[in-house]
């Protein structure tokens, strides 16, 4: 076989302009799909902890049927919960949370809203929601302000609501009792999403559940994880956890990985995946049919040399190995040229990643997510490996009617064509 | 016959030498002798001992690494002719093999091949419109418009095999 490689390789570099364009090609299909894999590679953990933190946690705990009905009353008591998280190696925290549909009322107007009631103290560390980034004006309520509550930009300018200003929340209790509260606006938020930017109300836990007569629990306990690829493993012990829990009957709360949790998360990744993938499979349809292309003009023009080699004495066999050995030298050359320059630029941009503020603004909502501009890549190792392999298979595969040709040729034919 | 048997006969058991020389022009006169050895399977380690005295033989020592493009004439049907013997055959088919060449180095190629008949016992089967060629033949049959005019055994070989 090594004579065939030997032979695969000169012969590739008869036609230098013709190989370097072929190289090309399939270096630059490499190159693409390589960087794409290695960007999702990065972006996709950046997203899922992002959704994570401001969302479900990688793994949430809810009363059963909470995520499909929403009902106010769901609550469970979550302290117990919260204290046994706090010794589970695993875990890197623990955020308890209240979610309150209801209106909110200012002296101007009245706005459908949604309350997300949350421990600022803790929450401010991870959720990104909460970052001093995030506030366009004011800050977020501090300890000692039980009734402040930082609201969604939009919202705050539909009802007119300046910094210190009061407004009223209301929503229905667990017992469908209508409840209401004055709250003080000590922040604007500013989440680069749009529904968050335009319903959002921030307030302490404590208080939302001080107004609903649910003090101590929470609809939703989300759990962030010291490594998210270990959620399949978390969701045992955390149903151990669950069905522990004080005066919670067993399977009355259950734990909820992030992609149930959260589904418009995991479809959004598994679309833009699947994008990736249908543009890569275009993109190798094209580079399969220009080495075929190369591939069939490079025999044809070789008709004559071809004859004098099976006159020689190389059977149909040794043309075979003799014209795929060519693909395959190519295939994996060309992989190697791509895969090289995309490792380079995967170095690059794992640590400074790539800006694309000029084409996004300061970032762009994926999912109901906020997606910084910069996007750092990391390494997809499998699917990279996985990706060289296709190329070497997809030049092979490009080579079997140039060969079948040349397994045609008749010597005593051949031998007559200049 | 089968085209894998026919392929095996052609290995095997002739050789071939073209007028127009038809080395592959990607390999070295070294490689394009060695090329035989390699589909023929024989180990790497006996293809320099089999190669290298055929090419001194042939005056070819120093040209090993050289392309086809790189050699003369001479040179280059030289390597066929290296190439049509290695491997044995009983019967070497020589397809006009001096007519590309100067009489001079069409006579050096012609004692070349009486050489080989002698030494190694191969048979040269030439067909050729060339006097020189023909007057060394041992054997000539002489074709016209496609038909056989005459065949003159000139003489009992001196070596292995015949010329014809």
């Amino acid at each position: 076989m090594s004579a065939a490689f030997k032979l695969g390789w000169r012969n590739l570099w008869r036609s230098p302009r013709r190989t370097a364009i072929e190289l090309t090609s399939l270096a630059g299909a490499v190159f693409l799909g390589m960087t794409m894999l290695n960007l999702q590679a990065g972006m996709y953990p950046v997203y899922i902890r992002e959704a994570a933190r401001a969302g479900s946690g990688h793994v949430g705990f809810y009363r059963r049927g909470y995520l499909d009905l929403r009902q106010v009353g769901m609550t469970f008591p979550v302290q117990g919960l919260l204290d046994v998280l706090a010794g589970e190696d695993a875990v890197a925290g623990a955020y308890a949370r209240l979610h309150l549909p209801g209106l909110a009322r200012s002296s101007r107007d009245s706005r459908a809203a949604a309350m997300i009631a949350v421990d600022f103290g803790r929450e401010t560390e991870v959720n990104p929601l909460l970052q001093p980034k995030r506030l366009a004006r004011g800050r977020l309520p501090s300890p000692d302000d039980p009734w402040g509550a930082a609201v969604g930009i939009e919202l705050a300018g539909e009802l007119g609501l300046k910094l210190g200003q009061k407004f009223v929340w209301m929503c229905q209790d667990p017992k469908g009792e209508t409840v209401s509260r004055l709250f003080r606006v000590r922040g604007v938020i500013k989440s680069g999403v749009p529904d968050l930017d335009k319903t959002a109300v921030f307030a302490h836990r404590g208080s939302a559940a001080r107004v609903l007569g649910v003090e101590g629990q929470a609809h939703e306990v989300a759990v962030l994880l010291k490594d998210y690829k270990k959620t399949e493993e978390f969701l045992m012990t955390a149903k151990r956890l669950a069905d522990g829990l004080d005066r919670v009957e067993p399977g009355q709360v259950e734990p909820v990985e992030w992609s149930k949790a959260m589904p418009q998360i995991a479809t959004a990744i598994k679309l833009d995946r699947t994008g990736g993938w249908v543009f890569l499979s275009f993109l190798l349809l094209l580079v399969g049919l220009g080495t075929a292309n190369t591939m069939l003009i490079s025999v044809l023009e070789r008709t004559r040399e071809f004859g004098v080699i099976r006159a020689l004495g190389l059977g149909g066999a040794g043309i075979v190995r003799m014209v795929l050995a060519e693909g395959l030298v190519l295939g994996l050359f060309g992989s190697a040229l791509g895969a090289a320059a995309a490792g380079l630029l995967g170095l690059y941009t794992e640590r400074r990643g790539i800006d694309f503020s000029r084409f996004m603004g300061e970032g762009q909502e994926m999912g109901g997510i906020f997606v910084d501009p910069v996007v750092y890549s990391g390494w997809d190792g499998p699917k990279t490996a996985g990706l060289v392999a296709i190329m070497a298979v997809l030049a092979l595969c490009a080579s079997l009617y140039p060969t079948w040709k040349a397994v045609k040729i008749k010597p005593a034919q051949a031998m007559r064509t200049h | 016959m089968t085209d894998p048997e026919l392929s095996g006969l052609r290995l095997r058991k002739i050789g071939f030498v073209f007028q127009s020389y038809n080395l592959i022009p990607v390999l070295s006169a070294y490689e394009n002798v060695q090329f035989i050895l390699q589909i023929q399977g024989v180990p790497d380690s006996q293809h320099a001992e089999r190669i290298r005295p055929l090419m001194r033989g042939l005056g070819l020592q120093g040209l090993e690494h050289r392309r086809p493009a790189q050699m003369s004439g001479g040179q280059a049907q030289r390597v066929a002719v290296a190439r049509s013997v290695v491997g044995s055959p009983s019967v070497i088919l020589a397809d006009e093999p001096t007519a590309n060449l100067d009489s001079e180095t069409a006579r050096s190629l012609m004692d070349l091949m009486r050489k080989l008949n002698e030494e190694r016992g191969a048979t040269f089967l030439f067909s050729s419109h060339d006097p020189m060629v023909i007057e060394q033949a041992l054997r000539v049959i002489r074709l016209k418009d496609g038909r056989i005019v005459g065949n003159e055994v000139r003489s009992e070989g001196s070596g292995k095999g015949d010329a014809a």
